[in-house]
């Protein structure tokens, strides 16, 4: 019964968030989104077929702010990969937060459901959310299975990904997790980057690049 | 030391309608657990929580006819809010600290080889958590870990000690840093170390059932037997344990109170069992067969309890909300049968780690 009332759970939130346009009935591929009409257009310049990645100099040390992230690629919890590009390309998103994560991370952990509830409330205003798990509970490089765990267990509806190199951890000081980065999706640019989680600081910036 | 006077803490009702996960103080004591968070959440009978707890499903009525009163369960409640006049230059509510250590042993007292520290803070500026990158333990058991300068104004932390892949429990050691001593941003934990107890495999482990292939396929409980009697019926697909499986899962039980590195203990708890590796059963519960370690009579209610771990979680209805890692949580009442403490999947054991019971008032 319980299986039934998670998988019912997440055809809720995947028709809800349908209703905005976003294709997400697999939580684990909301990645290979294409868009709607009904949600944000957008910038400028990405979408499906919309050319190439912003070109650098590109971040390369903790200090990213203000910076262009490189195309960074990372598995999908099936396995497939899934790049900043590929993000891009769904088209329908202009802002993204970026939290890492690692199963030994209560702190991340608590972070989950106030991801969630950004994702829910500014989705269709163009915020896309994606956590990037890194290590296990033992401390071992991520796998695609672990990220398939995570999603289900915190029950998140926007996409996760194993980021079994640790590439996003050349951009923040990994003596301490979870790193939330807000990047404009139209320039790659880095417009927030704080390890831990300043909800009203988030905020704020999550709203002023959506013009809300 | 500095004294927390300027603190405003608000407990949120985010467990109001949740009962039996988290904080159970009332049920405890305790040398400085974090008092801080949930200290005024009252206590709800377990009525209101739902018979999916067990209460009066389980619990034996005392000579008068009512339900024993150890089956109120308390709220859950973790939130930590500070005013605003924390989040100024020289951490007025906490203290600025750069490097904790401490030590981790075994049972006997030797290191253990593998062992690694990692601890989660909270800041003592505005109440939100990061967590440290884990470090080595050092041959002779001694660690060092390194509190970067963006969070280091703290409140409180907890110091989780394991030793990935290896047969041994996972130490929880909460702190309030109000209650410790820092000299120079140092904080020493040695005087107190960590113990690691080792634990035995489970002697009838179905074989069919290893990792992550079993949790991908058996969809259905499986009965793990430990040496000492205790056994626990677990489904696979709903152990989420890092994706580890059961192909590792062992126990041990410990007498007595010696598992504490500091904090709380139930009162009334015969010792306590020790699992590893950790696991939740996410959205279900575990039915046990706990063996009764006090020769209590027929009848005879108790309370049941599990000290939350990394990713624990207790379910109750639709709800389900995280445990508090290092608290006992009251999550059961049952009844003793024929030395045997019995628990179904209605109030079955909602997560694996630490496990215990005392006998009601």
């Amino acid at each position: 019964m319980a299986r039934i009332q998670h998988a019912l759970f997440i055809l809720a939130l995947a028709l809800c968030v349908a209703a905005c346009g976003d294709d997400t009935s697999d939580p684990g591929d909301s990645l290979d989104t294409t868009g709607s009409a009904e949600c944000s257009p957008g910038c400028e310049g990405i979408g499906e077929g919309a050319g190439s990645y912003p070109g650098g100099p590109y971040a390369s040390d903790e200090n990213a702010l203000g910076k262009v992230l490189p195309d960074l690629t990372f598995t999908t919890p099936e396995g497939e990969p899934r790049s900043f590009s590929d993000l891009r390309n769904a088209g329908d998103r202009t802002l993204l937060l970026i939290s890492t994560t690692a199963g030994w991370c209560t702190a991340c952990i608590e972070e989950q459901p106030k991801l969630e509830g950004f994702y829910q409330k500014y989705g269709c205003d163009g915020l896309e959310v994606l956590v990037a798990i890194f290590e296990d509970l033992n401390f071992n490089p991520a796998l695609p299975a672990n990220a398939k765990e995570w999603q289900t267990q915190y029950g998140l509806s926007f996409p996760v990904v194993a980021d079994t190199d640790n590439a996003l951890g050349e951009f923040y000081d990994t003596g301490a997790a979870p790193l939330n980065m807000l990047v404009d999706l139209c320039t790659m640019e880095v417009l927030y980057s704080g390890v831990g989680f300043d909800e009203s600081a988030v905020t704020a910036i999550i709203e002023s690049n959506l013009n809300l | 030391m500095k004294k927390l006077t300027l603190l405003t803490i608000l407990t949120l009702s985010l467990g109001l309608a949740i009962t039996g996960c988290g904080d159970s103080r009332d049920d405890t004591t305790g040398e400085n657990g974090t008092a801080q968070t949930g200290t005024d959440a009252g206590a709800t009978d377990t009525a209101a929580a739902g018979t999916s707890l067990a209460g009066e499903d389980d619990a034996a009525p005392d000579e008068g006819g009512e339900p024993a009163a150890a089956c109120e369960l308390m709220e859950a409640d973790h939130s930590l809010t500070l005013g605003a006049e924390c989040d100024a230059e020289g951490c007025p509510c906490g203290e600025v600290i750069s490097t904790v250590s401490g030590v981790i042993q075994d049972a006997s007292g030797a290191p253990v080889v593998g062992a690694k520290a990692q601890i989660c803070t909270r800041s003592a500026r505005d109440g939100s958590s990061v967590c440290l990158t884990p470090v080595d333990a050092n041959d002779d058991g001694s660690f060092t870990v390194t509190v970067p300068s963006d969070n280091n104004c703290l409140y409180e932390g907890v110091l989780r000690a394991l030793a990935p892949g290896l047969s041994y429990s996972t130490a929880y050691c909460t702190y309030a840093i109000a209650d410790l001593t820092v000299n120079g941003g140092v904080i020493d934990l040695s005087p107190t170390p960590a113990v690691l107890h080792a634990t035995t495999a489970a002697t009838d482990l179905p074989n069919e059932c290893f990792g992550q292939a079993c949790m991908e396929s058996v969809d259905e409980f499986v009965t793990v037997n430990f040496e000492d009697g205790l056994a626990l019926d677990v489904n696979p697909s709903w152990l989420f344990n890092g994706a580890v499986g059961l192909k590792d899962l062992s126990a041990t039980y410990i007498d007595g109170t010696s598992h504490l590195c500091n904090g709380e203990q139930i009162e009334g708890a015969p010792g306590v069992w020790a699992f590893s590796p950790e696991g939740d059963g996410f959205e279900i519960r575990f039915p046990a067969r706990i063996p009764d370690k006090l020769g209590l009579a027929d009848g005879t209610a108790v309370n049941v309890y599990i000290q939350g771990g990394i990713g624990h979680t207790i379910q109750v209805g639709d709800e389900k909300t995280e445990c508090e890692e290092g608290a006992w949580t009251h999550f059961a009442c049952a009844t003793v049968q024929d030395g045997v403490i019995t628990l179904d999947e209605t109030n079955g054991v909602p997560a694996i780690g630490w496990l215990t019971y005392a006998p009601a008032e």
